[in-house]
Parts: C-alpha cells; sequence; structure tokens
C-alpha cells in the first residue's frame, strides 16, 4: 500500500506539472527540502497533471494568523 | 456515593497511519480534531460492534440460548461533525487546512494536493488502498480508540449560519474503552472562525444568477464491508471502501426559464459545471466545491409559502471514462 496522500505540483512548464508524492512524517523542514530536489525516481514517476489557473495567494484579510502548521 | 461521569468533555485526537493495522500513537498537542457539538445534551458515544457476537446457538436441554462464548471482530462506527475552517494563512506543502478538516477528508477517500497557496482534495486513485486513521474519542468519560478507521464525507450548508461537515466513520477496536483521563489539548489554527452561507457564489453551469436557499452535498462512498480475519487475534482487518457517487443538492428559488430550464437540461442530459464557493472574499478562510462534469438527476418543483422554489440533484460524473475528476475541494 502506499502511505502517501500529500502531493504538491512542480511545475515542467507554463501549463503542466508534476505532482510529487510527500511521505508522511516529514517536519516542514525537512518538506521543504525535499521538494527542492525531490529524488529523480519520484519525479520520473511521477504523475503529469494539467496546472490549474493562477491562484493569487495574499494575505488573510480578516482572520488572524494562527500558530504554524502541525502537518 | 458514586460520583455522576460527566458528559460535558467531547475531543477527538485523530491521527493518519502510516500502515494499515498499524495504531498511532496519538499527541494531544499534534493530533486533535475540533468537533461541533450541538446545542443541548452532547450524544451519547456510539455502542462497540462486533462481527461475530458470540452466540452458539440455543442449549441442548433448553430452550433457553447456550451460554455465549467471546464475541469477536470488534468495531465501532459514528459520527464526526465539523465546522469548515481555512488555516487562516497561507497554505503549503506542509500547511493544509485544519487538522478536523485535513485529515477527515483524507480518511474519506481524498488526496491532497498543494499548488501555488492552494490545496486541492480529489478523490483517491481506485486502486489505493487510501488513508486510514487512528481515533481516540473522549465521551462520557470515557475514552474509546479505534484504528483503521475509514469515512464518508457530506456536508449541509441549510439556510443560513456555518455549513456543516459530517464525516460517518468506522474503525477497529483493539481494546475496551477505559477510564480516560482528560488531556490538554491544543486545537489547530485555534483562532480563526467558521463562516456563514452568506455571499457564496454557486455556478450551476452557465448558470450563475441562482438565490441559492439551501445545499447538501454527500460523497455516498461505502465504508460498510468488512474484512474478516481468521487468522488475526481480532478477527477484523479493517474495512475496506466501495464506490462513489458525489451528489450535490441545492434548493433555489425558481428563475425564468429563458434563464435557467432545469427541466431541459435534466431532459438532454447534458453536463454542466457545478460550483460552490463558501466565504469567497476571505482568502485562506474558504472553500470551494467543484463538480466539473455533473449530470442533473432529478428536478424537483417545490415551494416554501408563497415562493416557488426547485430542488435539483447533480451527480459528479469523470470527464472521460479514465478520469479521477468527478469532485474536487479547493481550499485556497
Amino acid at each position: 500500500m502506499t502511505t502517501t496522500y500529500e502531493y504538491a505540483l512542480v511545475p515542467i512548464s507554463a501549463t503542466h506539472a508534476k505532482r510529487v508524492p510527500l511521505p508522511l512524517g516529514q517536519t516542514p523542514k525537512q518538506r521543504e527540502a525535499y521538494l527542492a530536489n525531490p529524488p529523480k525516481d519520484v519525479l520520473e514517476a511521477a504523475e503529469v497533471w494539467p496546472l490549474p489557473a493562477a491562484v493569487a495567494p495574499a494575505a488573510p484579510t480578516d482572520a488572524p494568523t494562527p500558530p504554524a502548521g502541525k502537518e | 456515593m458514586t460520583l455522576v461521569r460527566f458528559n460535558d468533555r467531547i475531543s477527538f485526537l485523530g491521527k493518519i497511519q502510516a500502515a494499515v493495522g498499524t495504531a498511532e500513537t496519538l499527541s494531544a498537542s499534534q493530533d486533535a480534531l475540533l468537533p461541533y457539538v450541538e446545542d443541548g445534551g452532547p450524544a451519547a458515544p456510539e455502542a462497540i460492534a462486533y462481527v461475530g457476537d458470540g452466540n452458539v446457538g440455543r442449549g441442548a436441554a433448553q430452550l433457553v440460548g447456550a451460554r455465549r462464548i467471546v464475541p469477536t471482530g470488534a468495531h465501532r462506527r459514528g459520527q464526526f461533525r465539523c465546522l469548515p475552517r481555512g488555516r487562516g494563512a497561507a497554505y503549503s506543502a506542509s500547511v493544509f487546512p485544519p487538522n478536523e478538516i485535513h485529515r477527515w477528508l483524507l480518511v474519506s477517500g481524498f488526496d491532497a494536493t498543494h499548488n501555488a497557496g492552494a490545496i486541492t482534495y480529489t478523490p483517491t486513485a481506485p486502486d489505493v488502498y487510501g488513508a486510514v486513521m487512528t481515533l481516540q474519542q473522549w465521551a462520557q468519560g470515557s475514552l474509546y480508540t479505534q484504528r483503521d478507521v475509514i469515512a464518508n464525507f457530506s456536508f449541509e450548508a441549510a439556510g443560513l449560519g456555518a455549513p456543516i461537515f459530517t464525516f460517518d466513520w468506522v474503525g477497529v477496536v483493539d481494546a475496551m474503552p477505559t477510564d480516560g483521563a482528560f488531556p490538554t489539548i491544543t486545537y489547530d489554527a485555534d483562532t480563526v472562525q467558521p463562516f456563514p452561507t452568506v455571499a457564496v457564489v454557486g455556478s450551476l453551469g452557465a448558470f450563475t444568477g441562482a438565490q441559492i436557499r439551501n445545499v447538501s452535498f454527500n460523497m455516498n462512498r461505502g465504508i460498510d464491508t468488512a474484512r474478516v480475519a481468521q487468522n488475526l487475534a481480532g478477527g477484523h482487518a479493517g474495512h475496506v471502501r466501495g464506490g462513489i457517487n458525489p451528489t450535490f443538492e441545492i434548493e433555489i428559488e425558481r428563475p425564468a426559464r429563458a434563464a435557467f430550464d432545469p427541466e431541459v437540461v435534466r431532459n438532454t442530459a447534458a453536463t454542466a459545471a457545478i460550483s460552490y464557493q463558501v466565504n469567497p472574499t476571505v482568502v485562506n478562510n474558504r472553500f470551494t466545491l467543484s463538480m466539473p462534469t455533473a449530470q442533473l438527476v432529478d428536478v424537483q418543483p417545490s415551494a416554501d409559502g408563497a415562493i416557488p422554489t426547485i430542488r435539483l440533484i447533480y451527480e459528479g460524473k469523470p470527464s472521460t471514462r479514465t478520469s479521477n475528476d468527478a469532485v474536487s475541494l479547493l481550499w485556497n
């Protein structure tokens, strides 16, 4: 079975990305490092997904900033 | 005098398991799931059920039943409800919606994908087991623990007020409940408030001007099939999810047929992109349900006093026979 239910899109062109599976149980720092340099075989095996229309992330307008995520 | 057991603390901890069949150790500061508890007295916790209840027929010499053997295949079904909230901070590959949203969606047959500050939940691929969770529940002063929990996701946005997410779950019970000391719990994104169903953005294909009254959604995911396992000590290897049928029900005021004619849409089996976004103007505290290839399967004229209304039921379909895109939930 797989133990991966979280993914991140790593763009490979202006319109498409590789959907890279993220190992469970990583700290945010470990995950950042993993995504910055995903294993070659993982990247090769990753599904190609169309990039969704750009989403503009912005600061919350009326929600206070909570403690950092724990995932 | 024996003191009463209080019923005022309702708490859940839940963590995605690294492996099916192996329970996780839970942390009150990392794994809390904030529940929605209705007004009034809290509901009683759900009972433990068994695959084999220990019945061995009637006695050889009496009409009364023979003494039972130990029951086997212990499991529990339950319902976890919560109010949707966002993270309140930018999403990333390690920052997701609060635990009670993210983890329950994962065990309800969704995968989470991060892209550019947004998290999109899409159905888990059909050949994948899917996430399972170890779940602890405090109720009536007792601690109930179950593993390999899977769930079905539904939500309701009736009238005005906060939408309510519901996760009907089932899991395997390895040990009987205990007198659980209530832990000090730290909830995820604790300061972010739920939001009401006003100024929602709903699209029924090209028709975007609907006067929306009520909305509900159900993945209709089968979670009932138990893996009977004589080879295991407890006799139960968890539950296996069945198929899904994402169904979106919406009640709107009857529009002019020139604007939107649901009977014609239904009659032609046309597909349409359906979306429903709540709290649309608040970045990082909103969600959007989308069914890009939905079909109208039922049109029920209705009325509320003098207001003519219609109840529409849409089913999400894949865009091609092999696609896995019948439904998605966007948090951004």
